[in-house]
This record gives structure tokens, C-alpha cells and sequence, in this order.
């Protein structure tokens, strides 16, 4: 079942003229990972709730990837792959030390920033920069008072 | 109530530069200093979410934009960051023209004034990689988000790995 979908979205992204041999490496390892988890969470009933407390996997996504649920698990996948397509088309390979950094970036707070001016972004910079100058002399004035 | 300084320790350091970012801006823009903003300045400009105390600028040194740039900090005391005090420095333009980067102090808060950034290179090399940006009603070039990918990258500087991370996630999330 789950290979057949591999192969559907394999070819879909390949019609949609993406990097389809990429996307299928990458679906191989969800799958290789989705078996994994399998077999972790019927040996050992706890591992479910320790993989999302260390972060390794959201709580969504192992959902999604135990419950077959694997379009949804696709579209992390295609995600990735339109980064390194957008960063190609800059002239930069992608770097896989950098991707690894890259799974801990918050992209709503980017989101939620391209939505304002860099007037605006600047004047917030400007405001945290003015907390932390007034936490630093107060933390100052703490130790040699 | 206000509680006053105690006398049994030095004098607070200088506020962040960035604190006063308007102020800085205003001083170099209406001095018609040429410069650009690059660094955690430039990143947050293209909507990066990381702090940054950094003011960095890359400075064109030719002799008219080195005397506008020595006249304009003058009221402000440039001083070398972390040099002991009463050293017999003047930022002036002879200094600048011996010198290439300085990273200084002034009333306005910390600056960094780079003639030729790592990575990067000169004023005239990443000019055309720039974008002239509206901000506290002054015209301000920053430089645009590729080459400030490009000179991190370059840089290759193991501290920047996680910065590289959040400009390459917004770069594909302006392009997507």
C-alpha cells in the first residue's frame, strides 16, 4: 500500500517537473522511518511519548506516520525539497549541515515577520534591544548594589 | 522611586547600538555617508526572528565618503571598542584611510565599520547586491538576501551555521 502511494506522489511530483528522483529517495526513508517507529512502538509502549518529548518527531507527524496517513507526511517532504530547488536557483547547493540546523527554524515567526516592513522589523529589534539594555544595568546595579 | 548608581563600580556600558538604530541611521544618512547594512542588521531587515546587538556596515572608502564618515561620528566620540582608555586615537580620515575595519564605541552605541567584510569583500564588489530600503524616513542600502547568504556561506564560520539555517528557510519562504 504505502509503496504504491510512493510511486503515485513520485510521479505526480515528476509531472509537476520537480526533482522526482530526489523526493522519492527521500519518501524510501519516511517509509524506512514509518517501519521503524512500528517496531519501536510495539516493543517498548513508552517510545511513542519519548521520540515527541525529545523533539526527534512531532507528535503530528508520528501520528501521521503510524496511522498511514502519508500525504500529509508528504508534504514535509515536498516542502524540503522546494527549499533546495529555491536554493539552486540561487547558485547555492544545499548543504546538509546546514539543512540539519535548518528542522529547528521557527518558520511561523518568519512568517509572522515577512508580514511587516523592515521599518517595522527594525523598530522591534530596536524595542528588544531596549529590554535588554535595561535588564543588563538592572542586573548591574543587582550585583554591585 | 529611582535608584541611583552605587558608587563601588564602573560606570554602565554604552546602551546596544541597535537600541538606537533611528539615531544611527539618521546621523550616516543625512551625512550622505555611502555605506551598507549587512550582518544581523541586514537579516532582520529581510524578516529574520534573531536578535541581533551587532550594528555592521560596510563603509565605501574613497576620500570624500571617508571625511563625511569621520565628520559625522565626530560629535558622537568614536572610541576603539574594548582599548583601554586614553589611547591617542582619532577617528578622523586619516585613521580611516590607514586603517580598514574598526569596531568602535560611540554615544550612539557599539558600531562596526568594515571596509571589506569576510566573504563579502568591498563596498564597490557588493553594491550591486543591495537593496535600497525606506527606514525612519532616510534611503538605506542592505544588503539583499543571496549575497547575505553567499558571505555567511563564504565566511564559513561554524557560528553562523545557525543563522545560515534561518536565512536560507527565509529566502525559500519569500520565493515559495
Amino acid at each position: 500500500m504505502a509503496r504504491a502511494l510512493v510511486e503515485a506522489e513520485t510521479a505526480a511530483e515528476a509531472a509537476r517537473g520537480r526533482d522526482a528522483q530526489h523526493f522519492a529517495a527521500r519518501a524510501e526513508r519516511l517509509l524506512d522511518v514509518r517501519q521503524m517507529l512500528v517496531d519501536f512502538t510495539l516493543r517498548e509502549p513508552g517510545v511513542q511519548r519519548e521520540l515527541t518529548r525529545s523533539e526527534v518527531v512531532s507528535s503530528q507527524q508520528f501520528g501521521e506516520l503510524l496511522t498511514w496517513r502519508f500525504h500529509a507526511s508528504f508534504r514535509h517532504v515536498r516542502s524540503d525539497l522546494d527549499d533546495a530547488e529555491i536554493l539552486r536557483r540561487y547558485g547555492f547547493e544545499p548543504d546538509p549541515v546546514i539543512e540539519a540546523y535548518k528542522r529547528d527554524v521557527d518558520r511561523t515567526l518568519l512568517r509572522q515577520n515577512l508580514r511587516r516592513t523592515p521599518e517595522q522589523r527594525w523598530k522591534l529589534l530596536a524595542n528588544a534591544a531596549r529590554l535588554a539594555d535595561e535588564l543588563r544595568r538592572a542586573g548591574a546595579i543587582a550585583r554591585g548594589g | 522611586m529611582r535608584r541611583a548608581w552605587p558608587t563601588s563600580y564602573a560606570v554602565p556600558e554604552p546602551s546596544l547600538a541597535v537600541a538606537e538604530l533611528g539615531g544611527i541611521i539618521e546621523v550616516l544618512a543625512d551625512a550622505r555617508v555611502e555605506l551598507i547594512v549587512i550582518g544581523g542588521l541586514a537579516a532582520q531587515a529581510h524578516g529574520s526572528a534573531r536578535l541581533t546587538q551587532d550594528a555592521d556596515f560596510i563603509y565605501r572608502r574613497s576620500p570624500d565618503n571617508i571625511a563625511r564618515l569621520a565628520g559625522a561620528l565626530e560629535p558622537y566620540h568614536p572610541y576603539l571598542r574594548g582599548a583601554p582608555a586614553g589611547l591617542p586615537f582619532r577617528f578622523d580620515a586619516e585613521t580611516i584611510r590607514r586603517g580598514l575595519n574598526f569596531t568602535l564605541t560611540t554615544d550612539l552605541g557599539d558600531l562596526d565599520l568594515l571596509g571589506e567584510m569576510v566573504g563579502g569583500g568591498t563596498y564597490e564588489q557588493v553594491v550591486n547586491h543591495t537593496l535600497e530600503l525606506l527606514v525612519f524616513d532616510r534611503t538605506v542600502r542592505v544588503l539583499d538576501l543571496p549575497a547575505l547568504i553567499r558571505a555567511k556561506r563564504a565566511a564559513g564560520r561554524p557560528k553562523d551555521l545557525e543563522v545560515l539555517a534561518e536565512l536560507e528557510a527565509l529566502l525559500a519562504e519569500v520565493n515559495r
